[in-house]
């Protein structure tokens, strides 16, 4: 009895100190046990066949011998290892389509955002304004935007009059307001440097609304007016989700509007009566736009399964 | 008693072989995510402990995903492979005259992330702006007799005096941070990647030609606009400025892929080809001034194009990442 203790206790230290020693072998070229193991969240799928062990250990896998010098329930320690060219269960958790990382389904929507105009060469529109929408589904959203213009006129409309002897008839932006319809046609994920995946998605936006725009006089001393001009809005964006509420937005839109311009042989002084021989002229007023849009709630929920 | 010491043996060596297991099984974990690549931080990974009767078991997982690629078994469209791209092109906010262009651009893919091009593109059509087609309708169809007192260039003296592209070429680095999968519509789907690109630019400008609307200090005319060329100086010729641009390729299959880019050229030129400085001579003949057009009357302009085109790589097969 003595000899026979002895030795089982002998049997046992050795044992594991090999069991150790085989542990710090490389792993084989099948992903390690460690890899088998799935977060604590998400054990695997039970149609997988391979009952959970306690407390969140790793499933044994069908099949799967008992690595050496593994102990079943009760004993000194659990076995990690699997066979090598087992299938691992946490691969097969992975769904071959996957959701969408992020959904926009019942969600509020505010963009803050910066821009400026595109498309006249004479004078520059600096703008700041926002866009409020709720997503009645993950591709359809209603919003009012709207933004105020800073206009700065730029080197060539100074140049023209000093070069080729005219002077342009301008008028300024003040403000641009519209009720949109938002589409998101195409969406996508895109790994950065092949680590973190974002998802993005390309929207159509058309709107109507209300631009006002006041008349620069070619003379300093006429008098100016302003325009309030119907305005359709058409533009497409693009939004790239940084997490689950924020998103990095950048759009073209074109603002297009009837405006009244100061007629080029304008003579009278007064604003009122010039605006009643103004000339009418459709303008597009095409703008770059860039912001942060941040969704509320700042999470979802998913609605089907995985 | 004997017994008593047998088991207490016992004992002692399973409660000094257990702890050697956890620390060895923990290592061999460490060991196995180096062997997988980046080694998880310690908030990745999930502690498990496992308590069996009066045995502790400390093991250690890791999230078998951190530090791994985040897509697997992708189509390597980029490394090691040659691009060939014909494209149209087509100025962006000009002031005077829109310019399409036809060219090609070849890039060697060093690897997934990094290549080098060179880019080559000809004039094939332009067309004046709205501005232009502004200015066209407010200026006179002929100059003033008394250029002295009204120096307004005709409709046909201003488009003359205007440069335009001829041909531009670029050399750079491109940058490809990103690539992913898209759907149109939620029924075509297609891998993509965008690029960034920074460089060089050489841009030759046709230059402009007044000539014919204009006369010298030597001898004064009427209807004349009263400017020279200092020097022989037209606003045309070879201009050097850095590019910068960003881009999109969007796969159609593993060798073909529409691109769609955007170029910007920073370059010093004079497109009016008027004079802005002020600067003048005093005509021997007449004591007069005639203002100079020279180099000094150049500023630095953006030159944006749009490019158009399909790339075609080589070699044809490209293969899948581990």
């Amino acid at each position: 009895m003595r000899i026979w203790t002895l030795f089982l206790a002998a049997t046992l230290f050795i044992s594991s100190n090999v069991w150790a020693q085989e542990a710090d072998e490389p792993p084989p070229e099948e992903p390690a046990a460690e890899e088998a193991a799935p977060p604590a969240e998400e054990p695997p799928a039970a149609e997988e066949g391979a009952p959970a062990t306690e407390e969140g250990a790793p499933p044994a896998e069908d099949g799967a011998p008992p690595a050496s010098g593994s102990a079943s329930k009760g004993s000194a320690a659990k076995s990690i290892n699997i066979a090598e060219g087992e299938e691992l269960s946490y691969w097969r958790d992975i769904k071959v389509v996957p959701r969408k990382l992020i959904l926009k389904v019942r969600r509020f929507e505010l963009v803050p955002y910066f821009g400026v105009t595109l498309n006249d060469n004479l004078i520059r529109h600096y703008m700041f304004g926002g866009e409020f929408s709720y997503h009645m589904s993950d591709v359809l959203s209603f919003g009012i935007g709207g933004h105020w213009y800073q206009f700065q006129m730029t080197d060539r409309a100074y140049l023209t009059g000093l070069q080729q002897r005219v002077l342009p008839t301008l008028n300024k932006y003040l403000y641009t307001a519209t009720l949109n319809a938002n589409y998101e046609a195409a969406y996508g994920k895109m790994a950065v440097h092949n680590k973190k995946i974002l998802q993005w998605g390309v929207f159509l936006s058309g709107g109507l609304g209300v631009t006002g725009t006041e008349v620069i006089p070619r003379n300093a001393a006429h008098e100016s007016w302003t325009n309030t001009d119907i305005t359709i809005q058409f533009g497409i964006g693009v939004r790239v989700f940084l997490t689950k509420w924020l998103t990095l937005y950048t759009g073209v839109r074109n603002y297009m509007f009837l405006d009244k311009f100061e007629n080029p042989d304008r003579d009278e002084p007064d604003g009122a009566e010039a605006s009643r021989n103004a000339s009418t002229r459709f303008i597009n007023d095409i703008t770059f736009q860039l912001g942060l849009s941040v969704f509320y709630p700042t999470d979802f929920e998913y609605t089907t399964f995985k | 008693m004997k017994t008593l010491l047998h088991i207490t043996a016992l004992a002692l060596a399973m409660a000094i072989s257990v702890p050697v297991f956890a620390q060895e099984s923990d290592a061999s974990g460490e060991k196995a995510e180096q062997s997988s690549g980046d080694s998880a931080s310690s908030e990745d990974s999930g502690d498990v402990q496992v308590a069996t009767g009066d045995v502790l078991s400390q093991l250690e997982y890791h999230d078998p995903l951190s530090g791994q690629p985040a897509v697997r078994r992708r189509v390597l469209y980029l490394p090691k492979r040659i691009e060939l791209t014909p494209s149209l092109g087509v100025t962006f906010l000009q002031d005077f005259r829109h310019t399409m262009t036809i060219g090609l651009k070849t890039e060697y893919h060093f690897n997934d992330y990094l290549s080098l091009g060179v880019a080559g593109h000809f004039r094939i059509y332009s067309m004046e702006s709205g501005l232009t087609d502004e200015m066209l309708g407010t200026l006179p169809s002929t100059m003033s007799t008394n250029t002295w007192v009204d120096p307004t260039p005709s409709k046909a003296a201003m488009k003359a005096a205007l440069d335009d592209v001829g041909w531009y070429a670029n050399l750079y680095l491109a940058y490809t941070p990103a690539f992913g999968k898209m759907g149109i519509f939620a029924t075509y789907f297609f891998n993509f990647d965008v690029y960034f690109m920074g460089g060089g630019a050489a841009v030759y400008l046709n230059p402009g030609n007044l000539s014919g609307y204009a006369d010298t200090p030597d001898a004064p005319a009427s209807g004349k606009l009263h400017i020279i060329y200092k020097d022989g100086y037209e606003n045309g010729g070879l201009k050097y400025g850095p590019m910068a641009g960003l881009g999109i390729r969007v796969y159609i299959n593993r060798w073909i892929a529409f691109n769609t880019e955007f170029r910007w050229m920073y370059i010093k030129r004079n497109d009016a080809g008027f004079d802005r400085t002020g600067d003048y001579v005093v005509s021997q003949v007449n004591g007069k001034p005639w203002l100079i057009v020279d180099e000094n009357d150049e500023a630095w302009e953006s030159l944006m194009f749009f490019h158009f085109g399909a790339s075609l790589f080589y070699p044809r097969w490209a293969p899948r990442s581990e």
